[in-house]
């Protein structure tokens, strides 16, 4: 759940930083909104972990940084590239949630239920963000982004 | 009162810093109801303790 908590805390860095640089009013308007869903996910996983007596990573502020410079850095390349890299990036994040709940005991119905509720919202931002003209990135570069989040995921597991 | 005046960037920047600390703090609010509210605790075996250091999730 730790690790859950840091993604979310990246994907409020993210979206903040696409905002600040997109172009098109409506572009930023369709981050922003998405980014207010995604509190609801940052809270959510902040009471579980509280519930778990868990804390959240001690890394939170650094991938904080770096992905609100990330964010910013996609959104100055454009807003189709922008919408592209919140595809690919909630591609990720539902791979990943799809990986923890075939992990997950059995009987921690509170997390499945929390852990359902958000890959039903990331899975939504990333059709939107295509809808709204978002370029689909290719294989090799999901691929890259995908050893970037394992980079995320092992480090917060434990710290 | 309401004001017709556009945002600027230093708005956008100034309201994204306090939006990042409140990230950060963990003083957000959500909008809509938690999930798990309406579930009980599931008994959590050593492997499913977090502070066992093996936690599954």
């Amino acid at each position: 759940m730790r690790v859950n908590h840091t993604g979310e805390v990246c994907a409020q860095a993210l979206y903040e930083g696409q905002a600040l640089t997109a172009r098109d009013p409506k572009a930023k308007a369709a981050l922003l909104d998405a980014a207010a869903e995604e509190q609801d996910h940052l809270v959510w996983c902040r009471q579980r972990l509280k519930d778990l007596d868990a804390r959240p990573s001690v890394m939170d502020p650094a991938f904080f940084g770096l992905s609100f410079a990330m964010g910013a850095a996609a959104g100055m390349l454009g807003d189709r590239i922008s919408l592209g890299f919140v595809e690919a990036t909630e591609d990720q994040v539902v791979q990943h949630l799809d990986e923890h709940l075939q992990n997950l005991p059995e009987r921690d119905q509170k997390t499945r239920e929390v852990l359902e509720a958000m890959r039903a919202d990331e899975s939504r931002h990333g059709a939107q963000a295509l809808a709204n003209g978002g370029t689909e990135f290719s294989a090799p570069v999901k691929r890259g982004m995908r050893v970037l989040s394992k980079v995320m995921t092992a480090t917060t597991y434990r710290i | 009162m309401t004001s017709n005046r556009q945002r600027n960037v230093l708005d956008d920047l100034v309201s994204g810093f306090d939006r990042g600390l409140r990230t950060i703090m963990g003083t957000h609010q959500a909008s809509r109801p938690n999930p798990a509210e309406n579930f009980e605790e599931g008994e959590l075996t050593a492997r499913a303790n977090p502070r066992s250091g093996t936690y599954a999730g």
